[in-house]
């Protein structure tokens, strides 16, 4: 008996990591992601000041995690895969406002002008926006996007190929309407 | 294979998820095909706008709330909490936690445990039984003195 409280007390004192250490883990991550993250939330959302709501509250859920003394194996995932699911509800929710309001392109702070390939890229639909922002901006690999988005390699790999082909063409259409003015 | 299917191979070529058999496949189509040669162009383009894109860096009012929001909330907590305490005798919450359980344990054991044979017996008697003791022994030396002095007195009064 007294083994077992021995052994279970070890546990408790082993998995729960220190204040301190929690704390500096938690800046570690946050210094090395917070650019990353709210980049990844403009481009999915094209609104600066909702992006700086979403990282923050995807930052706070990972510090109340570390603090229960969760283990996240792979942190960069585990934001990518918060900040992706919190960006898809508010683009679901956003999408019943635009709906009624009729549809126009998120605003950008102070007014300043969207460039060619934001718009275009706004004009995809959330999945093939999604799929662009990770493999381009983020850098995942194919089967990273798999992983994250519930999908297949060979999806991944098709999807991309149809959001490519649709950034182009607006993309390239948008810059020809600019040259033109 | 048609031109979307070699276009898709064109867009899975600038990420490198491209076997080496569909490339040389590719590559061999794009010499007959000027129309996927034309998109395999705009799609570097693309990219390269991609790359060059202005980079986005979390605004710093952004960054002040989420640090008071996570650290800087633990630190209110703790100096709320800790009072004169604080960042002097700071211990880890688990190890404080078994602290106050063993203690719980040992305090428990104390008093419902019940106790062995041979502590039982070496327990020391009532107070009651020790003052009784004290006076049927009292009592014993009593009339061992009396008994004593009766006897040299007679062996005095002999002489």
């Amino acid at each position: 008996m007294c083994l077992i409280s021995e052994i279970k007390l070890r546990r408790l004192v082993e998995e729960s990591p220190l204040d301190d250490t929690v704390d500096d883990r938690f800046t570690a991550l946050f210094q090395q992601y917070k650019n990353q993250a709210y980049e990844f939330a403009v481009a999915m959302l094209g609104d600066r000041d909702e992006s700086g709501d979403i990282v923050q509250e995807v930052f706070v859920r990972l510090y109340t995690q570390l603090k229960a003394g969760t283990v996240i194996a792979k942190p960069r995932s585990w934001l990518l895969t918060s900040l992706r699911n919190l960006c898809l509800n508010r683009l679901r929710d956003s999408r019943k406002y635009v709906a009624i309001e009729n549809l126009s392109l998120p605003s950008n702070p102070a007014g300043a002008p969207h460039t060619a390939l934001e718009s275009a890229l706004h004009s995809l639909d959330p999945a093939s926006r999604e799929a662009i922002i990770l493999r381009e901006y983020q850098g995942l690999s194919y089967a990273e996007i798999a992983e994250m988005t519930d999908s297949t390699v060979p999806a991944v790999r098709s999807l991309l190929y149809r959001a490519r082909n649709a950034l182009r063409d607006t993309y390239f259409k948008l810059i020809a309407a600019r040259k033109e003015r | 294979m048609n031109c979307t299917q070699y276009r898709e191979l064109i867009s899975a070529r600038r990420d490198g998820e491209i076997t080496p058999d569909e490339l040389t496949d590719l590559e061999r189509h794009l010499r007959d095909c000027p129309d996927c040669r034309a998109f395999a162009r705009e799609l570097e383009e693309l990219g390269e706008a991609m790359v060059e894109r202005p980079r986005e860096r979390i605004p710093e009012k952004v960054e002040r709330r989420i640090l008071s929001d996570t650290i800087g909330a633990k630190a209110s907590t703790v100096s709320r909490r800790a009072g004169f305490l604080r960042g002097y005798y700071r211990v880890p919450r688990s190890l404080a936690w078994a602290g106050v359980i063993a203690l719980v344990v040992l305090v428990f054991f104390q008093i419902f445990a019940p106790l062995s044979k041979e502590s039982r017996e070496l327990t020391p008697a009532p107070v009651e039984d020790r003052v009784s003791q004290h006076i049927v022994l009292s009592q014993r030396d009593i009339v061992y003195t009396h008994s004593f002095h009766e006897a040299s007195d007679n062996s005095n009064g002999g002489d």
